[in-house]
């Protein structure tokens, strides 16, 4: 067997840019390049050389954790290669043909369902962010009633606090951008 | 509890409506698709992601339920209150048709 010829590219995008990210996954695979994997933290992307052809990237985001089989098998039905789970995100693919219909080009055939999927990821995104100050907060309250004077570990403590807040802020950002994309799409059902 | 539904499906979308009718009869979500296909001449043609979400969805919310597994596809038939949500529906469609057609509903 030959070996298969692999790039990586060093590129990371944010929770409310996954449209940005499938235009650019169809890019390479364009440019002959299909997207094999992503690292654990989602910096880099390796791809594999392939013919260059159009092919339609789509991302979903579920959120109860373990890929079912039945999910995916929906998605093979009706077409769409799997190709990787990242995380929450779950990518597929499917090659364009002429003779495809504009139903067929994106994984949700109406904007409720794609509102409903901005809507998870954005709550998805808050209960972790809730979970994690959480628990920073009780731990450093604990640690200040057992040990009253200020230790090593509570400056950490309360360092790692300050840096979630500075990311919560962050992230809000991105909430609010989801926002819009939701505010938009309700626009265009209601008018 | 019920309320709150009742108020967050009706109206419905069109996706929706096709899919609980459907479920009347016990069946998995690709072979919804290819009757809501078949029944609307292609006009209504859903996607995997819509059709996984609004499944989950209302099962979720005691519209339909799983009942078992077939070919590791999941099947689902919809439940009393999703009858009663369908049914309120198509009294709502009715309605809008008949006077889409410039008829008035006199009584009530």
């Amino acid at each position: 067997m030959e070996n298969k010829k692999i790039i990586r590219e060093r590129k990371s995008f944010y929770i409310s840019e996954f449209r940005a990210e499938e235009a650019w996954l169809s890019f390479m695979h364009q440019q002959g390049w299909k997207l094999q994997s992503i690292d654990k933290i989602g910096f880099h992307y390796t791809f594999e050389a392939c013919d260059p052809q159009d092919w339609i990237y789509q991302l979903d985001f579920k959120e109860d954790g373990v890929a079912e089989e039945d999910y995916l098998l929906m998605y093979e039905d009706y077409g769409w290669e799997p190709v990787l789970r990242f995380r929450h995100w779950f990518y597929f693919r499917k090659q364009r043909t002429d003779d495809m219909k504009t139903d067929d080009l994106s994984i949700f055939s109406d904007d409720a369902s794609r509102i409903e999927m901005c809507r998870h990821v954005i709550r998805h995104h808050a209960r972790l962010i809730a979970l994690i100050l959480g628990s920073l907060f009780v731990a450093t309250g604990l640690l200040t009633i057992l040990f009253p004077q200020l230790t090593i570990l509570q400056g950490i403590l309360m360092g790692a606090i300050v840096g979630s807040i500075f990311s919560a802020m962050f992230v809000g950002n991105q909430f609010k951008r989801l926002q819009h994309m939701i505010r938009q799409m309700e626009r265009r059902i209601y008018g | 509890m019920e309320e709150k539904i009742k108020r967050v499906y009706i109206p419905m979308t069109e996706t929706g409506f096709y899919i609980l009718y459907c479920l009347q009869v016990e069946m998995h979500g690709y072979s919804i698709g290819q009757i809501v296909k078949e029944m609307t001449g292609g006009e209504i043609i859903i996607s995997p992601g819509t059709m996984y979400g609004t499944l989950s969805k209302m099962e979720k919310d005691g519209l339909i339920r799983f009942v078992r597994e077939e070919d590791k596809r999941k099947r689902y038939i919809i439940t009393p209150l999703g009858q009663e949500i369908l049914e309120m529906e198509q009294k709502r469609i009715e309605r809008l048709y008949r006077n889409s057609k410039g008829e008035f509903i006199h009584g009530k």
